[in-house]
């Protein structure tokens, strides 16, 4: 009799544990842009990055340019054509600004990274090698880290591409693979978080792993035992395509086909779930950001759109 | 001969020898692909494509998982690119779709259109030959021409009419790539 009430004592517990509402809750509170080619019109929206002082940097990847834009949506200006010359861009993905306070833009199908001024002036290109070839396989995320090394998702390579600051080659990070830590599969984007470790979303292992500046793996969540089984319940994912952590360690994910982004504390709970009901839901949110007032900006890809989102009283 | 006279010749040397012979122009091609769930996914495969001898533009509709290609003018039709661009990128091809416009050719193995100045043939059957038995050795013309296709080509084959011309690539074993029509009408 005592067995069976410490088992149904268990089994009421995890029932608990379940279906136990999230510690946060948001609310979406506007959104910026629609589907065009014009001024803030998106096609394809992927990756933001917001500055020192709060702007936001979209890359509109169908258009293949980047627009800025201030806090509170106003259009500031816009940059780029297709193209493969200085400051033109083709297929710009993920995006992140540096120490140096300059824009690294991750472009798809140029194979590099071009680096820009806040105001879209060109600076350079990292990853082309002295005969014109380069390092990367379809690079998708950028990160840099507090000393100006460079970290690269590289998708059809599965690993993580690093530079010096110089843009000199380094090493790469990373094994392709289905199931190891430090096993990549189509890697989308990178963040360096506050202790100076890569947070990297393995996008088609459904999960996002950690780990070292030196590439060792630290932690993975995804599923169960962060296997990266896909899946549409709490602390899983569904291609994991975008990634960026907040002030307060607590991790961002943007949860591509469970079109959601979930929030995690630095040790991997899930915290919240931010997906918006109605006109406001996502469809196939691809990146996030949090800005200085602790708001969250998701691009809406499906929706051609950025979408703002506050935290509940 | 008089100089008018000389003149009226002149030109119609000068056309007969400039004459372009007419081909059939590829107007686009669909490969319909499984697996096209993301923006990383159709970038993947642009990029896998464009390089393809002949690729022009490339253009996707991810929810359908259709990729549409436009050639160069005289661009081949190159199955084996495609197949293996598509599965570099991580896909599988589920077929290839195509729009034409040229003439219909009539030879022993059946009507065909003749593509591009190599001469590259799509030999031309109905739909539901798609899943038809073929030998190698048998009449070609048994994967079908139903009566009102073969009609249609026979009549278009003799008065050299341009016509465009849609349906699925299939290749069935020992005989050029074929084309199952799912559309024909004639142009102008």
């Amino acid at each position: 009799m005592r067995k069976r009430f410490i088992v149904a004592g268990v089994i009421l517990a995890l029932i608990a544990g379940c279906s136990a509402p999230f510690e946060e809750s948001y609310h979406s509170v506007k959104a910026i842009g629609r589907e065009g080619s014009g001024l803030r019109e998106f096609r394809e929206p992927i990756g933001i990055a917001i500055d020192g002082d709060g702007f936001l940097y979209i890359s509109d990847a169908g258009n293949h340019r980047i627009q800025k834009f201030s806090r509170t949506g106003e259009f500031i200006k816009t940059w780029g054509k297709k193209g493969s010359g200085e400051g033109e861009l083709n297929r710009p993905m993920h995006l992140s600004f540096g120490p140096d306070g300059n824009l690294y833009v991750a472009e798809y199908l140029n194979d590099r990274i071009q680096v820009f001024d806040r105001d879209g002036n060109f600076i350079r290109f990292i990853g082309l090698k002295p005969d014109g070839e380069s390092y990367f396989d379809a690079p998708d995320g950028v990160a840099i880290d507090s000393k100006g090394f460079i970290y690269v998702a590289d998708f059809y390579h599965h690993q993580i591409q690093k530079f010096d600051p110089a843009g000199k080659f380094l090493t790469s990070l990373g094994k392709p693979g289905r199931l190891w830590p430090g096993n990549l599969h189509y890697p989308t984007d990178v963040e360096i978080d506050r202790e100076g470790n890569l947070l990297i979303a393995d996008a088609y292992n459904n999960r996002i792993q950690k780990a070292t500046a030196a590439g060792k793996p630290l932690a993975k969540w995804g599923g169960f035992l962060g296997l990266g089984i896909p899946g549409s319940g709490k602390g899983s994912f569904k291609v994991a395509t975008g990634i960026t952590q907040d002030d307060n360690g607590n991790i961002y994910v943007a949860d591509f086909d469970n079109h959601r982004v979930e929030k995690l504390s630095a040790e991997g709970h899930v915290i919240a779930i931010l997906k918006g009901d109605g006109d406001a839901s996502l469809k196939y949110p691809t990146d996030v950001a949090v800005d200085q007032d602790d708001h969250v900006w998701i691009v809406d890809f499906g929706h051609n759109r950025v979408v703002l989102y506050a935290k509940n009283k | 001969m008089n100089a008018k006279s000389f003149f009226i010749l002149f030109v119609f040397l000068i056309s007969f020898l400039t004459a372009k012979p007419v081909h059939a122009e590829i107007e686009e091609v669909i490969l319909r692909v499984d697996g096209l769930a993301c923006p990383f996914c159709a970038y993947g495969l642009e990029k896998k494509m464009m390089p393809i001898k002949g690729v022009k533009s490339y253009d996707v509709d991810m929810g359908e998982g259709k990729v549409y290609l436009e050639l160069e003018g005289d661009a081949k039709l190159d199955l084996e690119a495609f197949r293996k661009g598509v599965k570099e990128a991580g896909f599988t091809l589920r077929d290839v779709y195509l729009r034409a416009k040229g003439t219909i050719e009539k030879s022993d193995t059946g009507f065909a259109l003749i593509l591009g100045a190599g001469g590259d043939q799509l030999l031309l059957f109905e739909k539901e030959a798609l899943g038809k038995e073929y030998h190698q050795g048998d009449d070609p013309k048994s994967l079908t021409l139903g009566q009102e296709l073969a009609r249609k080509l026979e009549e278009y084959a003799g008065n050299k009419k341009e016509v465009r011309i849609e349906g699925s690539v299939h290749e069935h074993q020992g005989l050029p790539a074929g084309l199952a029509v799912e559309k024909l009408e004639t142009v102008g």
